[in-house]
């Protein structure tokens, strides 16, 4: 395994070496080196560590795999049969956003794109449920309609605007007579727009749109951002691969450079990758290595990549509001020594996401564990400072520069404000411990039978928040108890050393009921207990303290890191897998997760994943 | 490469069955405009005498009529407490995992076998389910109410035959002239050409008393009552805009047919899976072209029905409910007005006795006159109540996110609950969001599921459910107004409750054997959200 990197961090074949032990000593022997290496000053792997470079990944890995995966061949790997897979929202704008600013400068584009925004708002929001944003494929009339309406409009602002229309168009603009400007024109814009060159029959369908219509190249960019090789990414393959019954093609190169610059860009390919395309050098893996790299060290990508996948891992588009027909949150809100909009405060909450992954990915390089148990802490604001207890983050990287929160107080994403946040009186125990249960050790919950309260349960208005929950989920005879007492409520209630607006805390005010006349006041202060004990069989089976201690076990959790690659492999394909479906990929993952400790080479090894250039269609 | 060219008459042939000629009529409000204006709101109140529909299924999914079916989640609407000293707790379930093919309806098998939520609710309403709502446990809750139309639109003081307990009751306007009326409603009321549309006088309430007149009984007065006084010429520009639309749909449409045939170079083609996708885009493609057809710029693009078709409540053609429903609709998308309610005749089977007291009086006893009954609903729910909803569904507002119907709400409520002159768990579905303001594709049941032994007989019908007028207050909050801008006195629910404080019973059969007041707990709520639906 040595041999597939190249690397100029020391720690590294340390690291790799140490997975040679088995997976079990494994922790012990990662956090006893981490302490020694913070004694002896030596930094951990940081920026600039070495570029990825593995031939492919997914191969020899002396990582053993988890039981659960079932990966036993990597003969014949092919992803899950898929229809056409349409450009989600996000992609949308981005792409957008891009072929403009190939001809615009920055702040027209932005101009442009601004123009546009009530637009994009009007197109239906990709959702889906619990899962990723961007697994959501429905294509109703409804977003036909507005992207015809998008489409309309932006040939209208090209148009409508000489600076626009002769950047974008040229001087044929005024001279639709000039066949030959008129090609040139579609040759270029048109290969922006359908990520490819325009073929012979291409050319001769657009000209026809130009007949007789004075508002011919109005037409053609309204037709041309409605177009299927547009909306839809347009993916024939370049040869037919029949195994075991299905339907496989391989991608040619331009569907190959879409398939990159869609997973790091989330937008049409570039100048770069079109080239690599176009000389056929996106087609061997020296070729996609130097491409990998090259995007994942851009800026650009760095900085969408982070949002996006931010964004659909944690779905912080559901960050709840403030409730202020709560009275209890109104005197929360009081309680509050800072003074910011609530609209501004759940903002900063959620850039602070973005930071705390650009942090991780990026600029330490990190992995998994610490994604799950970093003290660091982004507060650029001082209404989330004090929601940290901590210092405003000057908004440098520099390691010196980092704030950290008491490690007693803060590990890891989990522990974000964002993530805490509830908006409400409430801290959501059972929200919390679900959400870990289901979307970071993959478990499936039921769903609730019944959402009444058990007859027989006996509430006291000075109840805790735990003590509530538990009287209510954890009833004796009751159809709750199974998943709450053995799932959701052990995984939750940890969280408990956190108030609803995500700041730590060792005493819990319980206030009044809303419904009485002291509504808002507190009626009782009481400790909190973050004791728990949590029996998932081979998941986990231990006792914890608090939060810290239960993110410190997912951090090196096997199912933990497999749920994880589980995710970033959904990331990547745009479609939900679960455990025991498709592995080979997510094993593979897996194995660069604990191999390289580090969330960037996991996702520069996305694109030598075998099923990645694949796709089945029957 | 010659291209097909796409056929004209593919796109262009008229809306099915609509009576209305309405223009081919692409977008063209300068869409920067468009795009900025807040989704505007819409109520349709829709109302049927009589109700009685019996406790047989016709009317609610049969699973529901089972009171320990497993299918139903149980929620605990309040808990311990009041006189009864017992939680109130309802039910409630997807309405899509509620149908079924129940041969045992007493319809029999009119829908081919084909699940359902009922005979009345036939397949036919299938594909609105999730837009649907569908109440029980909705009681007029007063007072023998004899024959009571205030109930199809807020006016729980209307109750036609009973003048002591009319009298004893405040009037309170009706919902459409209540928000007519409220501040704000109509932003340009100058470009409003009638407050709200009314096939009879009953549906509109001033508040005071009096009837708000219907703004006509004919299609073609209807016509003009609303339309008349806008200008009905076509600007060059418009009829530029309205061409350049139309070729740009007819390229893209042209474009996705050229991706299906396989023009991605050589030998290349897409798969059946994709070409399926690709299907669907276009067919999506049609109905956009469909309710471009249908989009409305200005009120004075309509035209007239070619009769003179009666809209009245006695009017039992489907010509007549298809001429009110695209008038409605017309006049929502152009701006004309937001609100509408109309009646619907009680006898449209023909039958050739008293309908009143022979069918509807005597379907309770009668299992015959009871099919009877219902085969009336059944034809209101189709030709009347469907036709409305698909067409709200398939209209979107120029410039404006959603159909019309997921912005607005549609009401359908019986005149009693299961029986006639029943004042509880009143017939009632509705449809549409309210743009989101209510969830849909629910069946709740806000019967109180605990009180079992609160009268001896009829258990079923029995249980207290929950005044209308929480129901009607919730509807208000949906269009904006706060509880301070509705409620009377400051006391909650819309309109009048006050009858509540001696009279209140669950069942008029009860009136000498049982009385119970609802709990202060349930009349205190009146003006809170419902929950599963809001």
């Amino acid at each position: 395994m040595l041999t597939l990197f190249t690397r100029t961090c020391s720690l590294v074949p340390i690291k790799a070496y140490m997975r040679k032990l088995s997976l079990s000593k494994f922790k012990a022997s990662y956090l006893y080196l981490k302490r020694a290496v913070i004694v002896f000053g030596i930094m951990l792997p940081f920026q600039n560590c070495g570029e990825f470079n593995a031939l492919d990944s997914s191969q020899n890995s002396s990582v053993v795999a988890p039981s659960f995966f079932q990966c036993e061949s990597n003969d014949s790997r092919t992803p899950e049969a898929s229809a056409l897979k349409r450009l989600n929202k996000f992609e949308l704008k981005n792409t957008i956003e891009d072929i403009l600013s190939t001809y615009l400068d920055e702040s027209n584009t932005s101009a442009f794109m601004n123009q546009l925004s009530s637009y994009f708002d009007d197109i239906p929001n990709d959702h889906a449920d619990e899962e990723m944003s961007h697994f959501d494929q429905s294509i109703t009339s409804q977003h036909i309609d507005k992207q015809i309406l998008l489409a309309e409009r932006i040939a209208e602002l090209i148009m409508g605007n000489t600076s626009y229309r002769d950047s974008i168009i040229g001087s044929c603009a005024q001279n639709t007579g000039d066949e030959t400007c008129r090609d040139n024109f579609l040759s270029d814009f048109g290969k922006l727009v359908y990520r490819r060159p325009l073929s012979s029959d291409d050319l001769t369908w657009f000209r026809d749109v130009f007949t007789g219509r004075v508002e011919s190249y109005e037409n053609l960019i309204a037709a041309l951002f409605s177009s299927p090789y547009f909306i839809y990414h347009y993916e024939v393959g370049e040869s037919d691969i029949s195994e075991d019954g299905k339907e496989i093609v391989s991608l040619g190169p331009y569907e190959r450079a879409s398939r990159i610059s869609y997973l790091y860009l989330q937008s049409m390919p570039d100048a770069e990758l079109f080239e690599a395309a176009a000389n056929g050098s996106i087609m061997n893996n020296i070729g996609l290595r130097d491409q990998v790299n090259r995007l994942l060290s851009d800026e650009k990508v760095q900085s969408r990549l982070t949002h996006y996948l931010s964004e659909q891992l944690f779905k912080l588009e559901e960050t709840p509001n403030y409730q202020t027909n709560i009275e209890a949150v109104n005197t929360m809100i009081s309680s509050l020594s800072t003074t910011e909009s609530l609209s501004n405060r759940r903002e900063h909450m959620i850039n602070e996401v973005y930071d705390f992954m650009n942090y991780i990915i990026w600029k330490k390089r990190g992995g998994f564990s610490d994604l799950m148990v970093s003290n660091a802490v982004f507060p650029r604001t001082p209404d989330l400072a004090e929601i940290y207890g901590t210092a405003v983050w000057s908004g440098s990287f520099n390691e010196q520069d980092i704030v950290r929160a008491p490690a007693s107080e803060r590990s890891g994403i989990l522990t974000r404000a964002q993530l805490l946040f509830t908006g409400m009186r409430s801290t959501q125990p059972i929200i919390r411990g679900a959400r870990i249960y289901n979307e970071y050790l993959c478990g499936e919950l039921p769903v609730p039978a019944d959402t009444g309260t058990p007859s027989g349960v006996v509430l006291e208005d000075d109840f805790s928040e735990r003590e509530t929950i538990t009287a209510i989920t954890q009833h004796p005879g009751s159809a709750c108890i199974g998943c709450h007492e053995g799932v959701i409520n052990p995984l939750g209630f940890p969280f408990e050393m956190f108030d609803s607006f995500g700041r730590y805390r060792s005493v819990e005010d319980v206030f009044h009921p809303e419904s009485s006349v002291d509504k808002g006041k507190v009626l009782v202060t009481k400790q909190v207990n973050t004791n728990t004990s949590i029996n998932l069989g081979d998941t986990i089976s231990s006792s914890f303290n608090d939060a810290i201690s239960v993110t410190e076990e997912l951090a090196s959790n096997e199912r933990a890191v497999a749920c994880f690659s589980l995710k970033l492999w959904d990331f990547a394909a745009k479609q939900p897998y679960k455990i025991g479906q498709n592995d080979c990929a997510t094993t593979s993952l897996y194995q660069r997760l604990v191999e390289t400790e580090s969330i960037y080479e996991a996702l520069a090894s996305i694109p030598f994943q075998p099923e990645f250039f694949k796709r089945t269609i029957q | 490469m010659k291209y097909d060219k796409l056929s004209r008459r593919f796109f262009l042939q008229g809306l099915g069955g609509s009576i209305l000629t309405l223009p081919i009529l692409p977008s063209i409000m300068p869409r920067a405009h468009a795009a900025v204006l807040p989704n505007d709101k819409f109520l349709v109140m829709i109302g049927s005498p009589h109700g009685g529909t019996g406790r047989i299924g016709d009317w609610a999914p049969m699973p529901a009529l089972d009171v320990n079916s497993q299918l139903l989640n149980r929620h605990t609407l309040l808990p311990v407490g009041g006189v009864d000293n017992i939680d109130h707790i309802i039910r409630h379930a997807r309405l899509s995992g509620l149908l079924t093919a129940n041969p045992g309806h007493a319809g029999g098998n009119v829908d081919s076998s084909q699940d359902r939520i009922s005979f009345i609710l036939g397949s036919f309403f299938n594909p609105y389910i999730e837009k649907m709502n569908l109440y029980n446990g909705i009681d007029i809750g007063t007072f023998y109410s004899g024959h009571h139309r205030g109930v199809y639109s807020g006016n729980i003081a209307h109750a036609v035959n009973n003048p002591d307990a009319r009298d004893a009751m405040e009037h309170w306007p009706s919902l459409d002239q209540f928000l007519a009326n409220h501040p704000g409603f109509y932003s340009d009321p100058a470009s409003t050409s009638v407050k709200s549309i009314t096939n009879v006088s009953t549906m509109g309430h001033a508040g005071d008393g009096t009837f708000i007149p219907a703004t006509a009984s004919r299609g073609d007065r209807l016509y003009t009552a609303i339309f008349d006084k806008f200008d009905k010429t076509l600007t060059p520009q418009e009829v530029a805009e309205r061409e350049k639309k139309d070729f740009l749909i007819d390229r893209v449409y042209e474009d996705y047919r050229r991706f299906l045939r396989g023009a991605h170079g050589p030998a290349r083609t897409i798969s059946s899976v994709d070409k399926l996708r690709v299907e669907q885009h276009i067919d999506n493609l049609v109905d956009i072209q469909n309710k471009y057809k249908q989009i409305i710029n200005s009120c004075g693009d309509v035209t007239g029905p070619n009769d003179r078709v009666s809209v009245s409540t006695y009017s039992t053609t489907t010509q007549s409910w298809d001429v009110l429903t695209d008038l409605i609709v017309a006049a929502f998308n152009c701006g004309a007005t937001r609100l509408a309610g109309f009646m619907l005749p009680e006898n449209v089977i023909g039958f050739s006795g008293n309908y009143h007291q022979e069918v509807a009086h005597g379907a309770s006893t009668d299992p015959g006159r009871q099919l009877l009954h219902n085969q009336n609903f059944r034809w209101q729910a189709q030709n009347a109540v469907l036709k409305m909803v698909q067409k709200l569904d398939s209209v979107s507002v120029n410039g404006q996110t959603g159909s019309i119907l997921d912005n607005g709400l549609v009401t359908w409520t019986h005149e009693c609950g299961t029986k006639t002159h029943s004042n509880q768990s009143v017939g009632l579905a509705t449809f549409g969001s309210l743009g989101g303001h209510f969830k849909t594709g629910n069946y709740v049941d806000y019967r109180n599921q605990k009180n079992m032994g609160l009268l001896n007989r009829d258990l079923n019908e029995s249980r207290p459910g929950i005044p209308i007028q929480r129901f009607w207050a919730n509807v208000v909050q949906g269009f904006g107004v706060t509880r301070a801008q509705f409620e009377r006195n400051g006391k909650p629910g819309y309109g009048d409750s006050s009858r509540n404080d001696y009279t209140l019973r669950f069942s008029q059969t009860t009136v000498n054997n049982g009385h119970h007041a609802y709990p202060p707990r349930i009349m205190n709520s009146l003006s809170d959200l419902l929950p599963v639906v809001t």
